[in-house]
């Protein structure tokens, strides 16, 4: 069997190959540096130990958690609803010409559409001799002036 | 390979058993080293290969399923470590030519040897990844084609004609170098 295994490790070899058995020696001489088992199971066991700890995930996480709540609790809600921008919808002046289910004569309700009915917005109210000069104006803008 | 006694030791370790881990460290760590020396680029790196292999080893032997070798399966790390440190280091180019270690100095056979290891190594490190794997685990780790085709986890005439094509190659360059120092 050792002379196998010399045969095996042998078998590639002439005296032209580039691999020879001292090269294979001096290959085999080198090893792993002192102590690096021992540092290696230290370092795998307190990595291990650091993965199974919840504490060391689970802290980040909660803690995450409870500041999104304090957030969200602390809301200045009435204060700042307030000043955002509303639309007030108006069901006072539905036109009595929308239909309603009292045609099919069991309730009186409005349809959806008259439901839906936006009271009037303020417009710009322009004549039209303002519009024309506004629109002037504004062609004056966007065509270059030519040089004399 | 001792699979048997390698996967006694796996179960072990499967259990918690620090002891268990060490002495598979301590079994596998010159191989493991040596080989990771000789599929990195940068050479300098084989001991946090090494030690990335171990540590994975360590967390991942719980998904172990004994379908292979603690062999294989630990050489099946290794080259995904050492791939993940080439393409890095492939960012950031290294000279390869390095100079040949300085530990052993003196003027024996053996630092001869050690400065030619240092020149086939690299011209080992330049092949084709199957064929540089084949030549390190089949001539330099001393590996039976059918265990290294079973690291490899491809056939056993797939070593052989890795392993032509890879010594062809190899005494090519040498013949090269040959030349030209003539």
């Amino acid at each position: 069997m050792a002379m196998l295994k010399q045969w095996r490790s042998h078998d590639l070899m002439t005296t032209q190959d580039p691999i020879d058995q001292d090269l294979i020696d001096a290959y085999r001489s080198d090893a792993a540096p002192a102590g690096f088992a021992a540092r290696l199971t230290r370092a795998a066991v307190a990595q291990a130990q650091a993965r199974s700890n919840p504490l060391k995930w689970a802290l980040p996480a909660i803690a995450s958690i409870a500041l999104v709540v304090a957030v969200v609790w602390n809301y200045p809600n009435d204060a700042t609803r307030q000043q955002l921008p509303r639309m007030e919808v108006s069901f006072s002046a539905l036109p009595s010409a929308l239909p309603t289910l009292s045609s099919s004569k069991t309730l009186a309700v409005p349809s959806i559409a008259a439901l839906a009915t936006i009271p009037s917005i303020p417009t710009l109210d322009l004549t039209m001799p303002e519009y024309g000069r506004i629109k002037s104006q504004a062609n004056q803008l966007r065509t270059p002036k030519l040089p004399n | 390979m001792q699979s048997d006694t390698d996967a006694a030791l796996a179960r072990r370790i499967q259990n918690g058993d620090e002891a268990a881990f060490a002495l598979l460290v301590e079994r596998y760590q010159d191989r493991i080293f040596r080989l990771a020396k000789g599929m990195l680029y940068n050479a300098g790196g084989a001991e946090d290969a090494a030690q990335e292999v171990f540590l994975r080893a360590y967390t991942g032997l719980g998904r172990f399923r004994f379908g292979s070798s603690v062999y294989t399966w630990l050489f099946s790390t290794l080259r995904n470590v050492c791939r993940e440190c080439n393409r890095r280091d492939a960012r950031a180019p290294l000279a390869l030519d390095r100079e040949p270690s300085d530990d052993l100095a003196d003027p024996s056979r053996h630092a001869i040897a050690s400065e030619r290891l240092e020149q086939v190594m690299q011209r080992v490190r330049e092949l084709p990844a199957r064929q540089r794997d084949v030549v390190l685990l089949r001539i330099f780790e001393g590996l039976s084609v059918s265990e290294t085709a079973k690291v490899l986890r491809c056939r056993e005439g797939t070593v052989k004609v890795h392993l032509h094509r890879a010594m062809k190659v190899l005494k090519s360059l040498g013949d090269a170098e040959a030349v030209e120092i003539t």
